[in-house]
């Protein structure tokens, strides 16, 4: 067990359970264990601890035996995880490989997954953007889904409650669309995003390209050297793990500070099998855990459970909390546990050549780039589409290598470094409508090595997302033009839902019992102490990247259970 | 800071280590067998391949291909990285390789004379029928070392420098202010 464990290890009642170490799941253990209570964090992986277990994290590229890419024999026994653009001889270590975890697909769906204590958000892509009316008054406004029964302004302290302790870098843009936040500085756009920004500008009134915000101290404030993270170095090796905590992580930050208070016991290795449910007590009263190693099945007890362990597995644990109570699943009364999934739509991509500002080039390394907010159908419908799109934006100097010749020729062309033109590329992030068909359920035989049922994913695109992907295509092209940059290529990479590593619902929020799973404050409809606060909360999905929504929901969630004392 | 004294250190090493270098045709591999998992190789192709790499990309007053293994790491990813098809594809380029040397020179590669080897490679670098297979073997083992050899540490310590720990980004500067950019 973690140095990070308190108390004994026969230990089985708590104040609250959290499910899940990750992004959601490392937020609800800092925010309880700071209001005292006492907390049980489960985690299905290995422990990971900050600095310890980040094996590469100071590797030089010829120090990996086949310099970053992976073995065949590795790719091809696990080709869905292998789509994955991280998936490289650097990080391959945090993510789960598929014949481990086996689930099945009713459409394609590259489900990717980080199975140790912090989950996914050490290789996350940390771009963070706060939601707008704009976003939460979509489903009521374009009628798909069901209300949020929140709005930004239930969400905004809460917001800037997580950006002060993750460390948001990011400008003050003053958009309606994605509302500014509690930002440590921005680093510069190139030249060529403020010529692109400039040209966008003055062609369209809606459209903005900001400096893409990202969770990185640029500045860390005192709250971040108090958690022992230092500022961010610009290496951009972060899925390796940071040895300077520059980037927010749970391992760095939310974990090691719950961990401080005491309060805090991490136990990893822990499956968690299902959820009891007490028909008297007509409440949740503790979690069933598989130890992975042992297989043996142990209880653990509390008044507030947290489910926290990623989208799709948060739904295949309520999917398996049955009980007379609830024989579909905890809290399904509707039927609708598992149903209205959605994700980020990333197939679309452009690149082009700049053949400007060939006198100047970037200095080191950004790890971010620029970012454009939607702007198709946000004060009115426009489009023969529903919602729209963000965008991302980069531009670097291209290298020129020179394989010429032979010999003591070939040495010394290779030894320079010529300039070649400016290059470009954008690629998409579509918000997709959640739809009773995309959807989750359990298998009813197939099972995983712990007894574990295995989940059927039914999740698909449909003739929106089509719309949206030539649209953004089309409009991108014309920005590209506008601003002149030439060998302009397109594609549409046709990826499997999935690999966006965003899917989300399943659990939605909503105002009414009968067409929801939770309320307000993210606490099932029909089993008040049970609050889902990851992906599976989300009633529909917008176009920002999600994580830091996730966070302060939790945080908010927390409070609300805190308050209510576990009700 | 830690890491640039660790680079300069490093840097150290290998001039100490470069005073006592050995002339390159030593390095050659004395018919030991490079130990591959998934395709053989004989002694004769690792031999070629190796006096291939070292005509290529010649120790000069800096590292050459041989210095770098260069030539044992694209073995390597053959083996570990590369479809069966590819790998039969490189391995029957290099015995036309080969033959074609023979016929030409009546002894194998490895025993040639460089300016044998040099003249070799020089047509087979200037040769208009891309799509040969005795072209297409050059282009894709010239590449291959190309990446070997520039991915190495000695590359990548003393000719481009790999810098881990920018601590810094500039969107925008002059290129005359650019030391590494001067082309």
């Amino acid at each position: 067990m973690s140095d990070n464990t308190n108390n004994s290890k026969n230990k089985k009642s708590f104040d609250a359970i959290v499910i899940g170490s990750g992004m959601s799941g490392g937020w609800a253990a800092k925010e309880f264990t700071e209001k005292g209570w006492n907390t049980l964090v489960l985690e299905r992986g290995r422990n990971v601890e900050h600095l310890k277990d980040y094996p590469t994290t100071n590797k030089m590229p010829w120090e990996f035996e086949h310099r970053g890419q992976m073995p065949l024999e590795i790719t091809q026994a696990n080709p869905i995880i292998s789509r994955c653009y991280a998936f490289k001889e650097d990080a391959a270590h945090f993510f789960v490989k598929d014949q481990d975890h086996p689930y099945q697909q009713n459409q394609p769906f590259d489900w990717i997954r980080g199975y140790q204590v912090g989950g996914k958000s050490i290789m996350w892509a940390r771009q963070t953007q706060r939601w707008s009316d704009f976003d939460f008054d979509g489903p009521a406004r374009d009628g798909f889904a069901v209300d949020w029964p929140i709005r930004y302004k239930d969400l905004a302290a809460w917001y800037s409650h997580v950006e002060k302790f993750v460390g948001i870098s990011g400008n003050k843009d003053g958009l309606s669309i994605l509302p500014d936040g509690d930002f440590l500085p921005a680093l510069e756009l190139t030249c060529v995003d403020h010529y692109f920004k400039e040209v966008i500008q003055k062609n369209y009134q809606n459209r903005h390209l900001i400096y893409g915000r990202c969770a990185h101290l640029t500045e860390p404030t005192a709250l971040h050297l108090a958690q022992g993270r230092g500022q961010c170095q610009k290496r951009n090796l972060c899925q390796r793990g940071c040895p300077f905590g520059g980037y927010f992580n749970s391992n760095s930050a939310t974990l090691p500070w719950a961990a401080k208070t005491g309060k805090m016991t991490l136990r990893p290795f822990s499956i968690v099998h299902s959820i009891i449910y007490d028909n008297q007590k007509q409440k949740a009263t503790g979690v069933r855990v598989i130890d992975s190693q042992t297989k043996e099945m142990v209880e653990y007890y509390a008044k507030v459970i947290f489910v926290n362990a990623g989208a799709l597995n948060t739904n295949l644990i309520l999917l398996n909390s049955t009980s007379s109570r609830f024989p579909a699943g905890l809290g399904n009364d509707n039927g609708l546990l598992g149903k209205f999934m959605a994700f980020h739509n990333y197939r679309a991509r452009i690149n082009a050549i700049h053949e400007g500002h060939l006198d100047s080039t970037t200095d080191g390394r950004s790890h971010t780039s620029a970012y454009l907010p939607r702007f198709r159908n946000v004060e009115q419908q426009e489009t023969d589409f529903l919602r729209g799109y963000a965008a991302g934006f980069s531009s670097y100097r291209s290298v020129v290598k020179n394989s010429n010749g032979l010999g003591q020729t070939l040495k010394m062309n290779l030894a320079k470094q010529e300039l070649g033109p400016w290059r470009v590329g954008s690629h998409m992030m579509g918000e997709t409508i959640p739809k009773s068909s995309n959807q989750v359920s359990l298998h009813p035989s197939l099972k995983d090595q712990w007894g574990m049922p295995q989940l059927n994913i039914n999740i698909g695109y449909d003739e929106n997302d089509e719309k949206m992907v030539k649209d953004y295509l089309e409009q991108m092209t014309e920005m590209f033009e506008k601003a002149g940059f030439t060998n302009i290529k397109t594609s549409d990479s046709k990826q499997a839902p999935g690999l966006d590593i965003h899917e989300m619902g399943g659990v939605r929020m909503g105002k009414d019992p009968k067409t929801s799973l939770l309320n307000e404050f993210n606490q099932l409809h029909a089993c008040k102490n049970v609050y889902i606060t990851d992906g599976a909360c989300m009633t529909s999905t917008s176009t920002q990247n999600p994580s830091l929504t996730y966070m302060a929901l939790t945080a908010r969630a927390v409070d609300h259970a805190v308050r209510n004392r576990g009700i | 800071m830690p890491i640039t004294r660790r680079q300069v250190l490093k840097q150290l090493l290998f001039v100490s280590a470069g005073s006592v270098m050995i002339p390159s045709c030593l390095l050659l591999p004395l018919k030991k067998g490079i130990k591959l998992k998934h395709i053989s190789v004989s002694d004769d192709q690792e031999m070629i391949f190796a006096s291939f790499a070292d005509t290529l990309i010649p120790k000069t007053d800096t590292a050459g291909a041989l210095e770098v293994h260069a030539d044992l790491f694209v073995w390597k990813m053959l083996d570990d990285c590369t479809a069966k098809e590819e790998q039969e594809i490189f391995l029957k380029g290099m015995n036309a390789f080969s033959a074609a040397f023979q016929l030409q020179n009546k002894q194998f590669f490895h025993n040639a004379s460089s300016f044998e080897k040099l003249l070799f490679l020089e047509q087979l670098e200037t040769s208009k029928e891309s799509q040969k297979p005795l072209v297409l073997f050059y282009r894709n083992a010239k590449q291959q070392l190309i990446q070997a050899y520039t991915g190495s540490e000695f590359f990548m310590t003393n000719i481009q420098v790999y810098e881990q720990i920018p601590s810094r980004f500039h969107g925008c500067v002059p290129i005359s202010n650019n030391p590494i950019k001067k082309s």
